[in-house]
């Protein structure tokens, strides 16, 4: 009996319909014999991801927010782009503590330290419990403000509002 | 942009990452290079693929993305039992 | 629509190219592997996205323009989380930040943390 519900857990829809959208990428649209074996095998064996733990509801914020992230990885390739093209170079990197306001120890936390990397002019230097150590190569008043705002941001796709304040 | 001019400029790219692996100073810089070298391979596969209608380069390029992943995490895992023992102490001293 | 999309193809690949420039350019001027990790990171995934959208544009079908996105994505994801493994790498082996001016508790943090590591 528990091996069905194993194997349900396992087999859920929208897991079904991702890996098929894969292979369905992979394989250029035909060769759906090999698909399907390899589709349900992988379904089996592939452990739960972090995207599957995350509330229901999250998951249409988690696409939601997809772009804002990619709006925000445009800006910060512009505005690198920008500083290495400057005739002079100058620079005001420096090392700032984040601590963590209300995002919960988990995925939440390396999903923002991951998408530190791509924002504007900051980089995760190092994950620790109680604070994000970050590289901002330049420094503006607002960029602590800004860390925050986005901790926010992601808290709310993993835990509910009341649990926020 | 004409194919063979959008291939130079990026060669030329691959050019500089060259001189950073072979400059350094760091490891840390070298792996940068091998980074944008394994980036900038991925986009001139594409681009040949797409423009000399072969569309395997485009499953070769798949490859090399796979491979960056890995390449990193090798990197890291075998400096890591360095990081692990450089991370502990900080830890400790910082109540003081 | 297709007519449309082939139009705007060459800008973005051109644009990515561009991106792969300045990217290029900041791993020779960025003065140190932090801020080269910045350049790398953000400028080059930027090329690599914008070249992909516009191959994806022109590509024959569907099926292949959502490989060329997972070919981004995958560079996207290994390329963001890499960079974290290298800098705290980087830090853990004692390698100190260039801080200029900037705020001074970071520059003091950074540069004790930074004895501190060696």
């Amino acid at each position: 009996m528990s091996n069905v519900a194993w194997a349900a857990t396992r087999l859920s829809p929208l897991r079904l319909a991702g890996l098929a959208l894969l292979w369905w990428a992979l394989a250029g649209g035909n060769a759906w014999a090999w698909g399907v074996p390899v589709i349900l095998v992988t379904a089996l064996t592939m452990p739960r991801s972090g995207l599957s733990r995350l509330r229901p509801l999250a998951f249409l914020a988690f696409l939601a927010f997809c772009p804002l992230a990619l709006w925000l990885a445009l800006r910060g390739g512009v505005q690198v782009a920008l500083l290495a093209c400057r005739p002079r170079l100058t620079l005001n990197t420096a090392l700032i503590d984040h601590p963590w306001h209300c995002l919960p120890e988990g995925p939440g936390r390396l999903f923002m330290a991951s998408l530190i990397n791509l924002i504007p002019g900051t980089l995760t230097v190092r994950l620790a419990p109680d604070r994000l150590v970050v590289h901002v190569l330049h420094l503006t008043p607002a960029t602590p403000r800004h860390l925050a705002t986005l901790e926010r941001r992601i808290a709310r796709l993993h835990v509910t509002e009341k649990e926020l304040d | 942009m004409p194919l063979p001019l959008a291939v130079m400029l990026l060669l030329s790219c691959a050019g500089v990452g060259l001189w950073r692996i072979w400059r350094g100073p760091s490891g840390a810089d070298r792996m940068l290079g091998a980074e944008q070298l394994s980036t900038l391979a991925i986009a001139i596969l594409l681009l040949l693929g797409a423009f000399l209608d072969q569309p395997a380069l485009g499953d070769v390029a798949l490859l090399f993305a796979l491979l960056a992943a890995v390449a990193i995490a090798t990197f890291v895992t075998r400096t890591w039992t360095r990081l692990h023992e450089a991370q502990r102490r900080p830890e400790e001293a910082e109540g003081d | 629509m297709t007519e449309g999309l082939a139009l705007i193809a060459p800008w973005l690949i051109a644009a990515g190219v561009g991106f792969f420039l300045t990217g290029a350019l900041g791993l020779w001027r960025f003065p140190d592997a932090y801020a080269r990790l910045h350049a790398l990171t953000k400028a080059d995934n930027l090329g690599l996205g914008l070249l992909c959208l516009g191959l994806a544009c022109q590509a024959a079908s569907l099926s292949a323009a959502l490989k060329l996105l997972l070919v981004w994505g995958l560079v996207l994801v290994a390329s963001s989380i890499g960079a974290t493994l290298i800098a705290s790498t980087a830090l853990a082996r004692g390698l100190r930040p260039v801080t200029r001016r900037g705020s001074r508790r970071g520059a003091r943090r950074g540069a004790r943390r930074g004895s501190r590591d060696s």
